[in-house]
Formats: C-alpha cells, sequence, structure tokens
C-alpha cells in the first residue's frame, strides 16, 4: 500500500470514477429486470463491469479495501475499519 | 444475501450544518413515502411474486433503496454534526435531541415513529405493483416538497438525484406491471390475480 505518495484528491476523484461506472450498472440492471431479452443492453452492461473491476482493482491496490470481502488482506492491520466511513463529513 | 460497499451510491458533502433541516429531511429515512418503507415494502412483496423479472425488479429496487436510506442518513447525520445547545434549542431541534441526542432514528417529518403500517403487502402481483407505483409518485413529491424548502446547494443536489431515482423506478414498475398484465389469462380483462380462483 503507498497511500502516502497519493495526493489528497486522488481517492475522491477515483471513488466519483467509479460512482459514474457504478450508476451506469445500476441503470443497466433495473432495466435488463423487465428487458432481460435486450443483447444491446446485456453488452453495454459487460462492459461497464468490465471497466468497473478494473476501477476497483485499482483503487483498493491504492487506497485499502471497497468491500469487506476484498483480496487486500495484507499487512498488520484491518483496514476496512479506517475512517472515514461513507456518512463522515471528511468522506472522500 | 448482501455486501456492503464502502461508499455512498451519490456523495454527500454538505458544508454547513442545520438541524432545522435535518428535521425535515429524516421524514425520507423513516417518514411515511420514506426510503425506509420503500426497501421494506419491495423487498418483502417478491416473495409471492410469480414471474421472474418481477422477483428480480424488486430485489433490484429494493436493494437500491437501501442505498438512499443510507444517503438520507448520511444527509441528517452531517446536518446535525458540532450543535451548539443554542443552536439546538434556537433551531427546533431540541424536541428530536431530548429522545435521540444526534442520533438518526426512523421518524417522520411530523412526529411519528416509523411503522409497517407505511407499506403494503397483499401477496397479490397487481395489487402490489400498484402500490409501488403509487409509492414512487409519492415518493417523489416528497422530495419536490423537499426542495421548495430548502436552498442548499449542498442538499438539493443529493435530494435531485433521488428525486430523479424515484421517476426512473416507477417506469420500470410501469414495464414490470406490463409484463404482468402479458403474461396473466388475456381474457381476464379485468386484471384480478387469476391464480387463487382455479378450483
Amino acid at each position: 500500500m503507498n497511500a502516502m505518495n497519493n495526493r489528497p484528491n486522488d481517492k475522491s476523484r477515483m471513488l466519483r470514477r467509479i460512482d459514474a461506472v457504478d450508476f451506469a450498472i445500476c441503470e443497466m440492471t433495473l432495466y435488463l429486470d423487465t428487458h432481460p431479452g435486450d443483447t444491446r443492453a446485456l453488452k453495454t452492461l459487460e462492459q461497464y463491469r468490465t471497466r468497473r473491476s478494473e476501477l476497483i482493482g485499482e483503487y483498493e491496490m491504492r487506497f485499502g479495501p471497497y468491500v469487506v470481502t476484498s483480496n487486500d488482506v495484507t499487512g498488520n492491520r484491518w483496514t476496512w475499519v479506517d475512517n472515514p466511513w461513507p456518512w463522515d463529513y471528511q468522506a472522500d | 444475501m448482501w455486501q456492503y460497499e464502502k461508499k455512498l451510491q451519490y456523495p454527500i458533502k454538505i458544508k454547513n450544518p442545520n438541524p432545522k433541516l435535518a428535521k425535515i429531511i429524516i421524514s425520507q429515512y423513516g417518514g411515511p413515502d420514506g426510503e425506509l418503507g420503500a426497501s421494506m415494502r419491495y423487498l418483502s412483496q417478491r416473495y409471492s411474486m410469480p414471474y421472474p423479472e418481477l422477483k428480480g425488479i424488486l430485489t433490484d429496487i429494493g436493494t437500491e433503496e437501501l442505498a438512499h436510506f443510507e444517503m438520507i442518513a448520511a444527509m441528517v447525520h452531517q446536518l446535525t454534526r458540532e450543535m451548539s445547545y443554542d443552536e439546538i434549542v434556537k433551531s427546533g431541534f431540541d424536541t428530536y435531541f431530548v429522545d435521540h441526542t444526534a442520533g438518526v432514528w426512523p421518524m417522520a417529518a411530523s412526529g411519528q415513529a416509523w411503522t409497517s403500517n407505511y407499506i403494503g403487502v397483499k401477496g397479490d402481483l397487481l395489487a402490489d405493483l400498484h402500490e409501488d407505483m403509487g409509492a414512487e409518485q409519492k415518493a417523489r413529491v416528497t422530495y419536490d416538497n423537499l426542495l421548495r424548502l430548502i436552498d442548499d446547494p449542498d442538499i438539493r443536489d443529493p435530494l435531485k438525484f433521488l428525486r430523479q431515482r424515484e421517476i426512473v423506478h416507477y417506469q420500470r414498475f410501469g414495464e414490470a406491471m406490463g409484463l404482468a398484465a402479458e403474461k396473466l389469462n388475456s381474457k381476464n380483462f379485468y386484471a384480478f390475480n387469476p391464480s387463487f380462483d382455479r378450483k
């Protein structure tokens, strides 16, 4: 983990990129629930999913776990508990 | 099952605390048309749905509502940070403070505790999907009302996002209703659920 080398805004910029991809995935998911046979939508969803896993991989490497089941459990501290939590004013 | 993602669906960062506004925004946490009720309504209705698309849409919208529930809590939490006793009294937050301090408790702005009476689970796809479309419109109106009462752009921005989500959910429930109607007996033009009436 090289959190020291990151500029303070990098984390928040990265989270906003994940937010945007997640939002697209959320929209595609609800759409596909009522249009399960739409192959074009399925292809679009697949592209967003690939992008998401790239972004999450990069995020976890630089800033720590994104989900509790994250593979990033190396080191001598359970960083999942570390502040900020999403509802904190200090959150990115 | 569910898995937590350590972020909000849409960021909340409110520079200026304002306990008076927290007191009205909390209605979307635990009020009659709030996000807790939305989530419980959809997640509880899933089990009696006969078609896979309906199980899917209720699961996924019900899950998104939990993320909205968390966003509203984040707003209330940030609006009530670092309050002085003077501010608590002057803002009228004292009536909430005496019972919950700065904790976030599901209640309506008009004072009632959250109750499952806010939600309908009838075990009938048409009754339940009609309820859901109405619920999305009522939630949208509540966001309209909050936007009428609030000027701070830090609060308006996420409220507008949430309002838009109600509109999208209404659209998807409308499509779900269409799917349901197609799959039901086409002779059943009064659109009641025929599954209980077969003998």
